[in-house]
């Protein structure tokens, strides 16, 4: 019997994540099932979304149709924040559990989240020229998402600055871990200063400052590109643990040319 | 003054480059899985 069977449901549901997802091989064919379904919702709720968005929201009565680039910038805000929390997570996994999975996880989340911060501040330069007059400024968000993209690149650049990758995977969940002080500071950095950038429009404490019309293609929004962007870590994961194996081939079968392969 | 530029150009850029990383991540998945294939069967048949 394993121990599994004597965990109540959360716990085994956390054994499960924790102890058989940690297996390579687990996780390659736990996801490759739930990939074609992953794709499928994260495609409908984008397209539900952007259309809703971009065609059936109002207009704001002070920011005309430019609120309409909130539905792909406050996702790519928020997952820019989600994504550098994951790293950090296989960061503290991967130094403190040596989880097998950790390092590879780390440096696929890396580049896509470097690209969703990059889409962040982007598309916030778009919005802001209409509304502020000007591409950019260094106010307190913007400035504290900008370094959050330079530890994204911080982390990429780690991952692949040794010749021996451990060091470099231990380097860089380092650094993921150091640079979640930034967090906070993007979070909070509305209410700590004043800044030219609004503040939250959504928190766990108080009511919504839009209205329902506007958050709801909203919601859609943040579902679809969260949910594209677990699609995106899983398949890179994957092609991860596919590309490992191909090391370990070529090691066990060095005769093999590469105009074989 | 209209905000049609800004709205297109932010949607394209987002579109464009999501959909580029998804291209890019299938293509390496699928060269890996081929890839991988061929060191099977060399190592089968040897």
């Amino acid at each position: 019997m394993t121990d599994s069977m004597f965990l109540s449901k959360p716990k085994k549901i956390r054994f499960f994540i924790i102890n058989q997802l940690a297996n390579p091989k687990n996780f390659f064919q736990f996801t490759a099932k739930l990939q074609p379904w992953i794709n499928f919702f994260a495609l409908l709720w984008i397209v539900i979304g952007l259309i809703w968005g971009l065609f059936i929201s109002p207009a704001d009565w002070q920011q005309g149709d430019s609120v309409r680039i909130m539905y792909i910038h406050v996702p790519m805000a928020l997952l820019a924040s989600t994504g550098y929390i994951l790293l950090a997570f296989c960061g503290f996994s991967s130094l403190i559990w040596k989880h097998p999975l950790a390092d590879l996880a780390a440096k696929e989340i890396g580049p896509v989240g470097a690209t969703v911060t990059a889409l962040c501040l982007i598309t916030g330069s778009i919005w802001g020229k209409p509304m502020w007059g000007t591409w950019w400024v260094w106010d307190a968000r913007l400035t504290s998402v900008l370094i959050l993209f330079f530890l994204y690149m911080g982390h990429i650049a780690l991952c692949h600055a040794f010749d021996e990758p451990q060091k470099g995977y231990k380097a860089a969940a380092m650094l993921a871990l150091i640079g979640v002080f930034d967090l906070p500071i993007i979070k909070f950095s509305v209410q700590w200063w004043n800044t030219l950038h609004q503040p939250n429009t959504f928190s766990l404490t108080h009511a919504s400052s839009i209205t329902l019309s506007i958050a709801a293609p909203l919601i859609c929004c943040f579902i679809g590109f969260s949910l594209g962007f677990i699609g995106l870590i899983c398949i890179k994961i994957r092609t991860a643990i596919l590309e490992q194996q191909i090391h370990r081939f070529l090691i066990n079968a060095p005769t093999l040319s590469k105009e074989q392969i | 003054m209209t905000h049609l530029p800004y709205i297109l150009s932010a949607y394209g850029i987002t579109v464009l480059t999501l959909s580029g990383l998804w291209f890019i991540s299938y293509k390496r998945f699928n060269q890996a899985k081929k890839k991988l294939d061929v060191l099977k069967k060399h190592n089968y048949e040897a």
